[in-house]
């Protein structure tokens, strides 16, 4: 008898210890947020919130647009700059000026000013900042009254600059003055849940809700936003709590019990769901039901043959059937994408005559007869090269991103349908083997939307090729001409269409026909919004054109609209 | 690990008992049979008592049945289990018997292929885990001293790191493992628990005379094992595989549900990764991750049984009165 | 006792030793620099060269490739005594530790309540059913089900059943993220809702093996000398049952440390189905995300918990079996 009681004694010391340490984890005291005033998102944090230094590009969501803002805000769906934290900025001569918008408070009840903008610009002085480059071009920011301004000591770099000042957010320079003395700080400095970061947007950190970040990362809203005085609406939610990630299936399960109002995940059987009652809507209601974010490639590592033949290139791009992928792999929640890759907000940028002429659409005949007049020859199933030399390629995306693993399984079928002997496969260490150039397929998809095709055609034909690509040309593309002209549309003014245009045709000639990427499909934007809680969300078939995503660099072009117009129900 | 890990080591102390009572692995118990009834009238006994035994008969029909399926199942499958038809998300049907998963491929060509997976697994990691168990078990049950000492220590050392945690850390390291590679990991670090039990039976027959008779007439070490001992433990040794094989089902179905398994050979596990995955579950469709699930338990689930028939078979004092 | 204890704590510090040298080495060994993985990973979060340059040279330092292998192992083993597991990748620039810490209150509150009550009810349902016709005939067929079915599976299954098609419980997470943690009864009972069915998933496995072993072992003790003997000296059925049944724990205690292993995995794949948010759902988005660093921490930190784990056990059976402190004087 003494042997149970000494059990039962050790297994209620276990107990005990045990609830002792969860309920020790937890701590802290608050209640309960009102739902109707909570606005619950998801889809864009994985893994612990990193903080919130805006700058190592793993901020928690939110923290740009929410909290800290940017000079000026772009519309890709209407191609609008709209003058943000400036009231204008823009180029005469080599001189940007920037008008700091007056009347603005940070969320510590200072006033931003110019030399804030100033100091923000000026941590481009390390390299660890991404606009250094092109600060370097310059002699550094400098603020007078009201205004910011940079000069470029030789011909400026237009589309870029343009680009880097609406996705710059700006900080407050005596939080970060006090903290920032060299590069790693500019990426580490605030990265950490518990940290308080001072913005300028309608928003602050709300520290307890956060907590150590493993959950949640929770913004309250301020009383007041400067907004307003523009003609924003200042928006309903008081709260705001973007969830942690664990994986897309969970995700599904919130959105469908409506405990997530806004998801930014890829849901594969979202479209089963649009019409069974559950409130779940989509930006359209038909197919693509998504807007576009950027394009999927084919990249061919033409550091290696046959890929780089352009005929064998051409060759493949008329062998996939992208069709394929779209209705089986994405039940049509993407879109084809059109010969030139560019996504269709650049529509007025894509010279049709040329598409005519050199665009390409599945057909296994037309690849056959390419190979053939280019010299490759059959040798029983497969073709080899002009030179004999057996085909053997691989071709590879990330180990788990189920979607891309599902359509090269389609494409090497296609593939292999007309000869071309492709394997498919998703090794780990895929970003090993893709900045490294050791590879012969893969699909990628980088380059995000933007103001510019600009972006597009540098992270095609960026050079010179170093031994590690981390960003840009993965495929080892080398054209002087194609990097020359992209260098060119750069130094063209921004709102010179056409003399963008002139530039761009040239360079589109060279895509259509040299293909250093093949285009596939435009990845959406994808966003599941359930209506039991909060409605007015933006949607194709009404006026309300946002794009409904939390992720990073949306929110300055118009995921904050989304936010300002949602209203309770 | 897997269940079959709790196997307890009674034995390993020198037993009272001179069975060795399952764990709640699956229940297995089994007994060293006395050399002097190893006759010809034993075998007779044996299947006398096999063919009456309802556990053994039960788990044993089961197992056979998924045998079957394993075998022929592939065969009569439409589809690939690689390939994508046009029919997305659909139930069960004379088309797709098991139905299609959300991208249009066969559920019931994925379940043939796991089902062949899983006994080739089963295989490669239980005779892997055997042969190491046996060699370890017979060395030190039989050479004692220090040698014991060593490989104890070994086995206890392997016995206490958790194989799943291991084949974690190798798989989420290793690009692209194959059935055989993972069969392989699977066996390497499954064995402990069967080689401490077989050193405790080796250790008890090696005390006995007919042994000591064989050890003077001064033949060669192994040849004393795999001729005098290891027959007498025929029994043991069988079930004992039969737990490892089992066991090796179910901890790769676990590296595969959790994605680190084969990428191109479909297993039951990674069945189930991909409907989890995919949200099958909250789409309802119950077709996708129900199958591979049911097989598991009825593969180990039958091997358990059967082994507890087994045991009463070979131990008289268990048989139902 | 004294030397059942040294030797027990020698195979422990010997099993740490292996545990800490594999971990180390499994990433040096394999195919492949996990840090150029990393770094690749790294990079395509930053816009520049320059930025991608500044975070490769922070990685380098901190993991002190460049030094010889030696130093390299000596390194981590004084980095390890300093709590220091590194760096996680996916939450840069979090330390794996802060993410292991956050993650095992959830899995300690599933396992321990799940291994505790299953191993009571189990043996008590087991000791019950032995010999006894109607109720063997129920709970072994019942017992072998669940025993065999993967854990993995049995969460979906119930997920499924009382999370999507019913509604009964929430099918994620750890609590209602509307709440925020708190001392409340609120707070604690959205705890335990959100508990139930991963823990009732880990119950209800583990409790069939051991209702068998229990079952098992104690119509061994019934049929054993001892029994028959008190038997037939005429001790009443009651008596000679209870005496089985200690008998009978002693063995299954054993098997409850060796079970510990397999029980963790267990718990890690049933955390991943209802995403609880602990080392298991931790261990899904370190491997999703390439996480080699969280990879192996979590790792050590699942071998020494299951040391630890191994350790208590290995004095319950102490404190249960007073002939163990004579028995295991001998040694082996």
């Amino acid at each position: 008898m003494v042997s149970r009681r000494k059990m039962a004694i050790a297994i209620g010391v276990m107990v005990v210890t045990l609830v002792a340490l969860v309920a020790a984890s937890m701590g802290g005291a608050s209640t309960k947020a009102a739902r109707n005033h909570t606005l619950i998102t998801g889809g864009k944090q994985w893994g612990t919130v990193n903080g919130y230094n805006v700058y190592n590009g793993q901020y928690a969501t939110g923290a740009v647009g929410l909290v800290y803002e940017t000079l000026m805000r772009y519309d890709p769906l209407t191609d609008k700059y709209i003058p943000w934290l400036a009231t204008s900025a823009g180029f005469s001569g080599k001189t940007y000026t920037i008008t700091v918008r007056s009347g603005i408070k940070w969320s510590d009840g200072s006033a931003l000013t110019a030399a804030d903008v100033a100091y923000t610009l000026n941590l481009g002085q390390y390299a660890t900042a991404s606009w250094h480059t092109l600060w370097a071009k310059t002699g550094g920011a400098t603020a007078s009254g009201d205004n910011v301004t940079m000069t470029f000591t030789g011909t400026p770099n237009y589309q870029e600059f343009q680009n880097a000042i609406w996705n710059i957010p700006i900080v407050q320079k005596a939080q970060w003055s006090a903290g920032v003395h060299s590069a790693s700080d500019v990426t580490t400095f605030l990265a950490d849940p518990t940290k308080v970061p001072i913005g300028t947007g309608p928003y602050t950190l709300d520290h307890s809700g956060t907590g150590d970040g493993t959950v949640k990362v929770e913004y309250s809203r301020k009383d007041s936003w400067w907004a307003t005085s523009i003609g924003e609406p200042m928006p309903q939610p008081l709260v705001i709590d973007d969830l942690v990630n664990s994986s897309n299936n969970i995700a599904l399960g919130l959105v469908i019990h409506g405990d997530e109002d806004l998801n930014n995940n890829y849901l594969p059987g979202i479209t089963k769901l649009l019409s069974s009652g559950y409130g779940i809507v989509t930006y359209f209601s038909k197919p693509p039901y998504n807007l576009a974010a950027n394009t999927a490639w084919l990249v061919p590592n033409t550091k290696r043959a046959p890929m780089n033949n352009a005929s064998f290139r051409r060759a493949l791009a008329y062998a996939i059937n992208v069709n394929q992928v779209v209705v089986g792999d994405y039940g049509n929640l993407v879109q084809k994408a059109d010969s030139t890759g560019l996504l269709s907000v650049w529509k007025k940028y894509i010279n049709t005559s040329l598409t005519k002429k050199y665009g390409f659409k599945y057909s296994p005949s037309k690849a056959v007869s390419i190979l053939k007049s280019a010299g490759f020859k059959k040798k029983g199933k497969w073709f080899v090269q002009p030179n004999g030399k057996s085909i053997k390629l691989g071709l590879i995306v990330p180990q788990g991103w189920s979607d891309w693993m599902t359509a090269i399984n389609m494409m090497s079928a296609d593939f292999r349908k007309v000869g071309i002997n492709v394997t498919a496969s998703y090794p780990a260490n895929f970003f090993t083997l893709r900045n490294a150039g050791k590879f012969d397929l893969l699909i990628d998809n980088s380059a995000q939307i933007s103001d510019t095709p600009w972006t597009y055609y540098n992270y095609m034909f960026n050079q010179p090729i170093l031994s590690q690509q981390t960003f840009a040309n993965f495929g080892r593309y080398t054209n002087n001409t194609a990097w020359g002209l992209s260098k060119a549309l750069n130094a063209v003014p921004v709102h010179s269409t056409a003399a963008m245009n002139k530039v761009i045709s040239k360079i589109q000639k060279i895509t259509l026909t040299q293909m250093p990427l093949i285009p596939l499909w435009y990845n959406g934007v994808w966003a599941q919004m359930n209506n039991t809680v909060w409605t007015n969300w933006p949607a194709g078939a009404s006026s309300r054109h946002y794009f409904p995503c939390m992720w990073n660099g949306y929110f300055q072009m118009t995921a904050i609209d989304t936010i300002a117009n949602v209203k309770a129900k | 690990m897997t269940r079959s890990d709790q196997k307890h080591d009674g034995l390993a102390t020198g037993a009272s008992t001179a069975a060795v009572a399952s764990g709640a692995a699956g229940g297995a118990a089994v007994d060293v049979p006395s050399p002097k009834v190893r006759t010809i009238n034993r075998r007779f006994e044996f299947l006398y008592f096999a063919i009456r035994n309802n556990k053994l008969i039960l788990g044993l029909s089961i197992v056979i049945i998924c045998f079957l399926i394993a075998i022929i199942g592939p065969l009569l499958a439409k589809y690939s289990p690689f390939q994508y038809t046009t029919s997305y998300w659909s139930p069960p049907s004379s088309r797709h018997w098991f139905g299609t998963t959300q991208d249009g491929r066969d559920v019931y060509a994925q379940f043939a292929a796991g089902m062949r997976s899983a006994f080739l697994i089963g295989t490669i990691g239980g005779v892997i885990a055997s042969v190491v168990a046996m060699l370890v078990g017979f060395t030190a049950g039989y050479r004692a001293g220090i040698v014991d000492e060593i490989l104890s220590m070994v086995t206890n050392i392997f016995l206490v790191i958790p194989a799943f945690a291991v084949l974690l850390v190798i798989a989420g390291f290793l690009h692209n493992v194959s059935i055989p590679v993972e069969g392989l990991l699977v066996g390497l670090l499954s064995w402990p628990w069967a080689a401490r039990a077989l050193r405790a039976q080796t250790f008890s027959l090696v005390a006995r005379d007919f042994i000591g008779m064989a050890r003077l007439s001064a033949q060669n070490s192994w040849r004393i094992i795999f001729r005098e001992i290891a027959p007498n433990m025929s029994s043991y040794l069988f079930m004992m595989f039969i737990l490892l094989f089992g066991g090796a089902i179910l901890i790769s179905a676990t590296i595969d549900f959790i994605g680190l398994g084969p990428q191109f050979t479909f297993t039951l596990g990674k069945m189930m990764n991909e409907a989890q995955t995919n949200s099958g579950l909250l789409l309802g469709m119950w077709w996708w991750f129900i199958p591979p699930g049911i097989a598991i338990t009825a593969i180990v689930g039958g091997l358990y049984i059967m082994n507890v028939g087994l045991d009463e078979v070979f131990n008289p004092r268990l048989r139902e009165m | 006792m004294r030397r059942y204890f040294a030797r027990k704590l020698l195979t422990y510090s010997l099993t740490f030793i292996a545990a800490v040298t594999v971990d180390w080495a499994i990433p040096r060994l394999m195919p492949g620099n996990p840090i150029d993985d990393l770094l690749a990973r790294i990079g395509t979060r930053c816009n520049t060269r320059e930025q991608c340059d500044a975070i490769s040279s922070y990685f380098y330092n901190v993991f002190g490739l460049h030094k010889p292998l030696w130093v390299q192992y000596l390194t981590f083993w004084k980095a390890l005594f300093q709590g220091n597991l590194g760096i996680s990748v996916m939450s840069f620039p979090e330390p794996v530790s802060t993410l292991i810490k956050n993650a095992i209150p959830y899995t300690l509150g599933l396992l321990v309540p799940a291994i505790l009550l299953s191993f009571w009810a189990g043996n008590k349902v087991g000791a019950l059913a032995a010999r006894r016709k109607i109720l063997d005939n129920t709970v072994l067929p019942l017992s072998y089900t669940l025993t065999a079915t993967p854990y993995q599976w049995l969460a979906m299954v119930l997920a499924w059943t009382f999370a999507v098609t019913w509604r009964f419980f929430p099918i994620s997470g750890g609590y209602d993220p509307l709440r925020t943690p708190s001392w409340s009864f609120g707070f604690a009972g959205d705890l335990l809702y959100h508990w139930f069915l991963p823990f009732a998933s880990l119950f209800l496995v583990q409790f069939g093996g051991w209702a068998i072993g229990m079952r098992n072992m104690i119509i061994y003790e019934l049929e054993s000398d001892y029994a028959h003997y008190l038997e037939a000296l005429g001790a009443p059925r009651k008596l000679v049952r209870k005496y089985a049944y200690r008998n009978a724990l002693l063995p299954q205690i054993s098997g409850l440390a060796l079970a510990i292993g397999a029980i963790v995995g267990g718990a890690l794949v049933t955390e991943i189905v209802f995403g609880y948010p602990g080392v298991g759902s931790l261990i899904l988005s370190a491997i999703n995300n390439k996480d080699y660093f969280a990879i192996q921490g979590i790792f050590l930190f699942i071998i020494v918990g299951v040391l630890i784990a191994n350790f208590i056990v290995d004095i319950m059976y102490v404190i249960i079996d007073p002939r163990t402190r004579i028995g295991m004087q001998g040694g082996s």
